[in-house]
């Protein structure tokens, strides 16, 4: 049990360096990979609270459930920055045309 | 469970060395190609950290959408660079302060979930055996849905920033 306390120490520093990397950062996919830190500090402390609860490999089906549903929610918002990177470099800007 | 296994104590500090040192880079980092490339290592660790758990096939399965993510994030990158600067904004204590606020609220969700795992008394002879009961699922999907709004409003909050 202690020992699966720094694997939720481990996952708090990792959400906090990703949470400083979303705040900080304007570049889209700079913003990206901080999501990803955040999504994996997530999946890391799920993972050993389902080892604090099960000691036998018993729940494999529900974790891999969880990770998916996990990177199925990253993967919505990078799609969704993505675009957003795709709007402001084909979209011009109106003083750009007048000019 | 690192008692039994000799080999999973060296796994897990490789692992948190390899997650939290590139994270730390990536973060810093400059050039964004390369803080892609610094947070697929991290990403390594964390799949080390799983390994070390006894998380065998659910790391293959994390790894495999991650490496994807991030070969596409690199295409992505090629393609369409973001216009936006990469440099942090003036206000490093403001920003300094809401991570360390987030950190504070993870850490504080996670110490609420261990203290609310009750322990059973189990009689088998002469002997008690202290061992964990399963908490409530509720609670789970409560410290579940509290990072992914805690993840959202992060977002919500980058959309608004001009």
């Amino acid at each position: 049990m202690k020992n699966l306390i720094l694997y939720q120490i481990i996952g708090a520093g990792l959400f906090t360096l990703g949470f400083y990397g979303l705040l900080s950062h304007r570049n889209r996919w700079a913003v990206i990979i901080a999501l990803q830190l955040m999504a994996s500090s997530i999946i890391l402390s799920l993972l050993t609270i389902f080892r604090t609860w099960h000691n036998q490999q018993s729940a494999d089906e529900l974790i891999i459930i969880f990770i998916l549903g996990i990177l199925a929610i990253e993967i919505l918002l990078a799609i969704i920055l993505t675009f957003k990177v795709f709007l402001s470099a084909t979209v011009s800007s109106p003083n750009e045309d007048i000019s | 469970m690192m008692n039994q296994l000799p080999w999973t104590p060296v796994l897990f500090w490789f692992g948190a060395g390899l997650t939290l040192i590139p994270a730390g880079i990536a973060i810093a980092l400059t050039d964004v190609k390369k803080s892609i490339v610094t947070g697929l290592i991290s990403q390594a660790g964390i799949f080390l950290l799983m390994l070390s758990l006894g998380f065998t096939w659910p790391a293959f399965i994390y790894l495999i959408p991650m490496l994807f993510l991030t070969l596409l994030t690199l295409y992505g990158n090629q393609i369409f660079p973001s216009r936006e600067s990469q440099e942090i904004p003036p206000s490093h204590l403001t920003t300094i302060a809401k991570a360390g606020l987030s950190a504070v609220l993870f850490i504080f969700m996670i110490v609420a979930f261990y203290r609310s795992i009750p322990d059973e008394l189990t009689e088998m002879g002469n002997s008690v055996i202290l061992r964990p009961v399963i908490p409530d699922i509720s609670l789970l999907l409560i410290l579940f849905g509290l990072i992914l709004i805690l993840i959202f409003m992060a977002v919500s909050h980058l959309f608004k920033r001009k």
